[in-house]
């Protein structure tokens, strides 16, 4: 299955950045690797170049996209969603790991992922880590989710003009009604470090 | 895989029960198992209304117990009580696994047999299977409508107020439930889209 690990990511996620990349740099199954950086500016891209480099990881990509500092960060996440979308469509990947760029999860994570979207032939499986304000509540929006190229086919991040705010939700609502199937798995994935600022 | 189909059900439901146990008798003849119903309506007037029912679309593998509420603190605990009757049933007669099937829900003849593959190939404890929102149809929802819970679990946690860690209300007692198998190092994963269609009947 050829992957595509792809990851929004902003200055303000710096406080997780190095640990996070290096986490990626474990994950054992080979995948390609992008991230959108919509940071203002493009100091950022530069410093997460050299966390790259530190931690070895060389089969990658960083795509600097720059948005209206004023816009809401849900905006921001959703269209650099959209841009690893394209990426996925235009390039043949088979799937897309989406794995928020706060979030250490243990090695061998993608191929649980993969495992688990064969059990059922799911089109989507998200995996819980725990709300990062709220230790006790369970999250499963994007953060760690196998998502297959059939579902992004019919499914965009856009979302017509209606807020942004808590679009993966809808996107969820969007998936199922164009006929997509979803696996949400909660403590089958352990353990997943939801890092806080 | 030995299966208990078990469904609390009180007079409130009459709207959807005839409809639903001829699901049940449907789902019988695919997957031959074994169905307790607990009914907790006040009287017994209803127990016999459901054995005609029953009668009436060829179920006979059935029992349904009664379980008189001296005071009626509402639908939560009257369901909560009737799950841990259910329970304890799963545990004394040695069933691998409870097939919780709300009697609102409509389902696919084959629904417990995927429900199955699905927990046996990713050796998960529980399976929630999505219903929509019997008032909001286009809000996805999956607790304990459609579930397969394996008695691992179940010889773990309970569903009455009384037991130790639990919360002081009866409402959302699915969700605890679900956090109580996480914190105690379990699993479960929640289904949407596998099983369609699935009709969630309201009045």
């Amino acid at each position: 299955m050829k992957i595509l690990i792809g990851t929004p990511i902003n200055q303000v996620k710096d406080y997780s950045m190095e640990r996070w990349l290096e986490n990626v740099s474990r994950l054992e199954y080979p995948a390609d690797f992008l991230m959108v950086d919509n940071s203002t500016g493009l100091d950022y891209v530069e410093k997460v170049k050299g966390y790259c480099q530190k931690y070895g990881i060389k089969n990658y990509q960083i795509k600097h996209v720059e948005f209206d500092p004023a816009m809401i960060p849900d905006e921001k996440i959703e269209r650099s969603e959209e841009l690893i979308r394209q990426e996925v469509l235009a390039r043949g990947y088979d799937a897309w790991f989406s794995w928020e760029c706060d979030q250490i999860v243990p090695t061998n994570t993608l191929n649980k992922l993969i495992e688990m979207m064969n059990s059922g032939n799911f089109t989507v499986v998200n995996c819980n880590s725990w709300a990062r304000k709220n230790p006790t509540e369970n999250n499963t929006d994007l953060g760690c989710v196998l998502i297959k190229r059939e579902c992004l086919e019919k499914t965009s991040f856009l979302n017509n003009g209606q807020r942004f705010f808590g679009n993966d939700a809808w996107f969820k609502i969007r998936a199922l009604k164009n006929g997509s199937n979803y696996l949400e798995a909660y403590g089958v994935i352990n353990p997943i470090y939801h890092l806080d600022g | 895989m030995k299966i208990l189909i078990g469904t609390p059900i009180h007079q409130v439901k009459d709207y959807a029960m005839e409809r639903w146990l001829e699901n049940v008798s449907k789902l019988l003849k695919e997957s031959p198992t074994d169905f307790l119903m607990v009914d907790n309506s006040p009287g017994l007037g209803y127990v016999e209304k459901v054995k005609g029912y029953c009668k009436k679309y060829g179920i006979k593998n059935y029992q349904i117990k009664h379980l008189d509420m001296t005071h009626d603190n509402g639908a939560d605990e009257r369901i909560g009580r009737s799950r841990e009757v259910i329970r304890q049933e799963v545990l004394t007669q040695n069933y691998d696994a409870w097939f919780s099937w709300e009697s609102d829900q409509l389902i696919p003849p084959d629904a417990l047999t995927k429900l199955v593959m699905i927990m046996e190939a990713g050796n998960y404890m529980m399976i929630s299977h999505n219903s929509w929102s019997r008032e909001i149809p286009t809000e996805p929802m999956a607790a304990f409508g459609c579930a397969l819970i394996s008695r691992k679990v179940l010889e773990k946690y309970g569903f009455l107020l009384e037991y130790p860690d639990m919360p002081n209300i009866w409402h959302g007692g699915d969700v605890w439930f679900k956090k109580q198998v996480i914190k105690g190092g379990g699993n479960y994963v929640e289904v949407y889209g596998a099983i369609n269609p699935i009709y969630h009947l309201n009045e």
